[in-house]
């Protein structure tokens, strides 16, 4: 019908992806027979404008569709190695990774990217304790309001705090509207359906935020193509004294009691006589989730995998574990102390023993974060919680830190000990790590450790 | 629905299929062992009831774990303490500044915070942990039959298996509406072709993805809602060696191992505008939600209502979001509509475009409430359009009225030339028919009005009268008096004691 508009590219937004209406192959795109028009993940949008515009071929850009945005400004001023961390990001066309350590002010960097881009930004977080926290540095260093997205908020503004899960689902109607994306936790983006998110925004400018770059599963590598390479990186070996608190590590071993020990021998056999029996062997993850997946048909590999379970479980949890922390507890009657543990369970026992305030990811948000306000204030003077706050939200006087169980988990570790080592003056933390001698448990400390010793 | 964990599925030569609890004695007596233990449980703890239900898995523990998943949506399960919890831990931790190290400090600051809050040591030991999920109290089990139980399982299997869905392939023979108004709900992407329709996302040219599978499972009851229908889907399943594709199907013919999870005839709305629009009621017009698939182009528009009135029909579409693309896109679909001259636009005002953009007059703006006078206007054109269009056509066509018929009710006469009443009336008016008198919606013989005529003689009671024309079937009795000559003279308020008078003329 109109053969001169034809021939004009014609570039749109549609729930995720850029619609490019004309005669030429954009690059990254697919002919889509559904729309008639060549299609291509909203991701490509910057490439597809470049190479568009290097070859001089006429188009029109109906893509980006921003939100209003008011004039960003902060007077943050950086430390050197954030500054330097920043400078890398910008040098690499405002794209990339940044590495560091828990408790360097990682959201500093982040919010000075955002008053230097000056354009809607949205803030994707993995938990709504985060979010949160996001959501007041924001309004304190910008002085605007700040949208919110997840925990069931629905408030859209030009800078917007999500959560990693509802930032994909709503991805296919926002994808178009922030100028730039800061992935906060970023490790958690190559996750299967995370990385619909980094596919379904157009944003042309991309900051990843992470103290734990690598992923066990390798997928990290992923992370290129979605924000960037890394751009810059600082160990806390790097950081240790100058800019994060002193800090040691003590650990503890504890007997089992003669019935625990008793009942782990049993569970563990029976578990290892089923690998024997079967001719199988569990040597990392993937093995494991094949043993999983088996027990889905087999009867004896979900009866084995209960056994092991058991056995951890009591390995885990020991009454001479609660013994040793009762020691601990009484040995820094002035310390600030923050309590790790693998299961719930064990929370609510400690919390029930030693009247401590706990928090599980079951803790209402309001009680959750009156807590943690009375911590750094120092109305309570201790408080245990299981994984739901092993990354990111600042806990700035804690001093001691105590493991009671955990995963070997390298990453886990390193956020545990992130949250006790922000710099304050004179302070020397303490870690401790209590582990039932004798138990699967010594090989599952030494495995997370490895991380202090790289 | 269910957690994935305890999706149970059977895979052969490419095929998957999720493993049916099948209305067998074996099923439904296991389907009744678990809703009995869920019954016996209320007032106890839900720590108890989970306990008792770990305990009865066995071997087939994703089976029951299924059917607990789905009985524990039937229960209210809620806290069982005076105190409140959050409360009692509060003024627990202000005594112990969060922590205390031996047994006896523990017993005083119990004993200090219970003083404070003026109750029971134990009490307040107890209040602690009332909200922990294992001390919650079970009040309310809401019973089902075993089949009803197993059925709802059924169809949670179903649709837990297309959460993995890349893609799926339907056929329905009715329905259509409502499925298709679902799948732009749920944002999917159709292609239909042979009658077969086709749907994934938008992403799923570039890669196989999981993204949609949710929306293809919430698409289930809809297609289920069809008379016949058959699914075809593409599943993506994780194995040891990899990401495999395997296609489930199912159709109608196994229908009965199915419950429904949904209720039938609901309406949702997308916003409150849109609900109060529904709500309001417009004289004489039938509104439908979401009535028809119309064609715009390429693609198709399913508008918000349609106002329907003697064949009339006209359509309503409401504009209240907020991105400019959405309204540009939609602004291009409305003038590709066939029928845009029939469609009424509510537009909220702060959307930054004008009424001139829509190539049809029936724009208007709204702030926070439906325009409902401008909108009854619009409606009232329509209906002096029709009236005019069905007046003309019944002037040149002879009306055939059943001459051997006293009383001939009009409203079934319009009907039978598919024109309004009004229309009719009009016409006959005009008509001046020598044998027939016309009283509100009837024509009443000559004949007839003789014969009433003398049976009024020498009745008073208004109500008497009102007997008489009842005997015949004359419904305008008013007019009727006046016609033959008579007031109705009221005293009082009770109309028993009114009556009628012959005016002198």
């Amino acid at each position: 019908m109109y053969p001169i508009a034809d021939a004009i590219m014609k570039l749109t937004f549609d729930r995720g992806t850029i619609l490019a209406k004309g005669n030429i192959r954009v690059p990254n795109s697919t002919w889509d027979e559904r729309s008639k028009a060549f299609r291509a993940m909203a991701l490509h949008y910057k490439d597809i404008i470049d190479f568009l515009k290097i070859s001089s071929f006429e188009f029109r850009d109906h893509v980006l569709n921003l939100l209003p945005c008011p004039e960003l400004q902060s007077s943050i001023k950086l430390r050197d190695y954030q500054k330097q961390a920043l400078d890398a990001w910008i040098a690499n066309d405002k794209l990339g990774i940044i590495v560091l350590p828990t408790g360097s002010g990682k959201t500093l960097i982040g919010i000075k990217a955002i008053s230097l881009l000056n354009t809607p930004t949205l803030v994707i977080a993995p938990t709504l304790d985060l979010v949160d926290q996001w959501r007041s540095r924001l309004k304190d260093e910008l002085g605007i309001e700040v949208g919110i997205l997840g925990g069931g908020e629905r408030e859209i503004k030009a800078i917007t705090v999500s959560t990693y899960d509802s930032a994909y689902i709503h991805a296919d109607r926002l994808g178009n509207k922030f100028g730039l994306l800061i992935f906060d936790e970023v490790h958690h983006l190559p996750a299967e359906g995370f990385r619909n998110i980094a596919e379904m925004f157009a944003s042309p400018f991309r900051l990843g935020l992470t103290a734990t770059f690598e992923r066990e599963d390798g997928l990290h590598t992923e992370l290129n193509r979605l924000v960037g390479g890394k751009v810059f990186e600082k160990r806390v070996v790097d950081l240790v004294g100058e800019h994060l608190s002193p800090f040691r590590l003590e650990k503890i071993a504890v007997e089992l009691t003669t019935d625990e020990k008793e009942e782990y021998d049993l569970n563990r056999r029976s578990f290892s006589d089923y690998l024997t029996r079967c001719n199988l062997s569990v040597r990392n993850p993937a093995d494991f989730q094949k043993l999983v997946m088996r027990s889905g048909r087999d009867p004896q590999a979900r009866n084995a995998l209960l056994a092991r379970n058991k056995a951890r479980e009591i390995a885990f949890n020991s009454i001479s574990k609660m013994e040793a922390l009762s020691e601990i507890l009484k040995r820094h009657d002035e310390g600030r102390i923050f309590i790790f543990t693998e299961h719930n369970k064990l929370v609510h026992r400690i919390s029930r023993e030693f009247l401590i305030p706990s928090i599980t990811y079951k803790t209402a948000s309001k009680e959750r974060s009156e807590t943690l306000d009375r911590f750094r204030s120092g109305a309570y003077r201790a408080v245990v919680t299981s994984r739901v706050l092993d990354e990111g939200i600042d806990v700035p006087d804690a001093d001691v830190g105590i493991i009671l169980s955990g995963t070997g988990s390298e990453r886990a570790f390193i956020q545990r000990l992130g949250r006790i080592l922000r710099k304050k003056d004179g302070k020397e933390a303490v870690l401790y790590e209590i582990v039932s001698a004798k138990t699967s448990e010594v090989n599952t400390a030494r495995k997370r450790k490895r991380a202090l010793s790289q | 629905m269910l957690t994935s964990d305890l999706l149970v599925t059977r895979t052969s030569k490419g095929r998957i299929e999720p493993v049916y609890a099948h209305l067998s004695q074996e099923n439904l007596e296991i389907a009744d062992s678990v809703i009995g233990i869920f019954q016996v449980h209320v007032g106890r703890t839900y720590g108890e009831l989970a306990l008792a239900i770990d305990s009865f898995e066995g071997v087939n523990y994703r089976f029951i774990r299924g059917l607990a998943q789905i009985l524990e949506r039937r229960c209210t399960i809620d806290k069982d303490s005076a105190i409140d919890p959050v409360a009692a831990r509060r003024a627990v931790f202000e005594e112990s500044r969060g922590l205390v190290t031996g047994d006896e400090e523990r017993t005083a600051v119990l004993d200090m915070a219970a003083k404070r809050l003026s109750v029971k040591s134990d009490d307040l030991e107890k209040a602690l942990w009332a909200d922990q999920e294992d001390n919650l109290l079970v009040k309310e089990f809401q019973a089902m039959t075993p089949e009803d139980l197993l059925r709802q399982y059924n169809l949670s299997l179903v649709q837990t298996l297309l959460f993995k869905a890349a893609g799926m392939e339907i056929q329905i023979e009715d329905n259509y509406q409502q499925v298709f108004w679902a799948i732009k709900r749920l944002g999917l992407m159709y292609t239909i072709q042979d009658g077969r329709i086709y749907l994934d996302g938008a992403l799923s040219i570039f890669k196989l993805t999981e993204k949609y599978g949710t929306a293809m499972a919430k698409l289930l009851p809809a297609i289920m809602m069809a008379g016949r229908w058959s699914l075809k889907a593409s599943i993506l399943k994780k194995t040891p060696q990899g990401k495999r594709i395997y296609d489930f199907a199912l159709d109608h013919t196994e229908k009965r191992i199915f419950g429904r999870e949904f209720e039938d005839g609901k309406i949702s709305f997308d916003s409150a505008i849109e609900k109060e629009f529904y709500q309001l009621g417009f004289k004489g017009w039938k509104v439908q939600r979401e009535p028809a698939v119309l064609k715009a182009g390429q693609y198709a528009f399913i508008p918000d209502f349609s106002m329907e009135r003697n064949g009339t029909r006209i359509y309503v579409e409401i504009i209240g979001f907020w991105t400019p693309e959405y309204l540009r896109n939609k602004i291009q679909k409305i003038n590709q509509l066939e029928e845009k001259e029939s469609m009424v636009l509510l537009v909220n005002r702060n959307l930054a475009c004008s009424g001139s953009e829509f190539e049809t007059d029936n724009v208007f703006f709204y702030d926070r409430k439906i325009p409902y006078l401008e909108i009854t206007k619009v409606l009232r054109k329509y209906e002096v359009k029709q009236l005019t269009d069905e007046v003309t056509k019944l002037r040149d066509m002879e009306i055939s009225l059943d001459g051997s018929m006293n009383i001939i009710g009009l409203d079934e006469v319009a009907g039978r030339y598919g024109v309004s009443l009004e229309a009719l009336k009009e016409v006959i008016k005009e008509q001046d028919n020598a044998d027939y008198l016309l009283l509100g919606d009837q024509l009443v013989s000559d004949e007839v009005l003789d014969t009433i005529r003398g049976e009024l003689k020498g009745v008073r009671k208004h109500d008497d009268a009102l007997e008489i024309f009842k005997r015949y079937g004359i419904k305008a009795h008013t007019q009727a008096l006046e016609s033959l000559g008579y007031r109705v003279k009221w005293s009082g308020l009770d109309p028993e004691n009114a009556e009628i008078l012959k005016i002198k003329t």
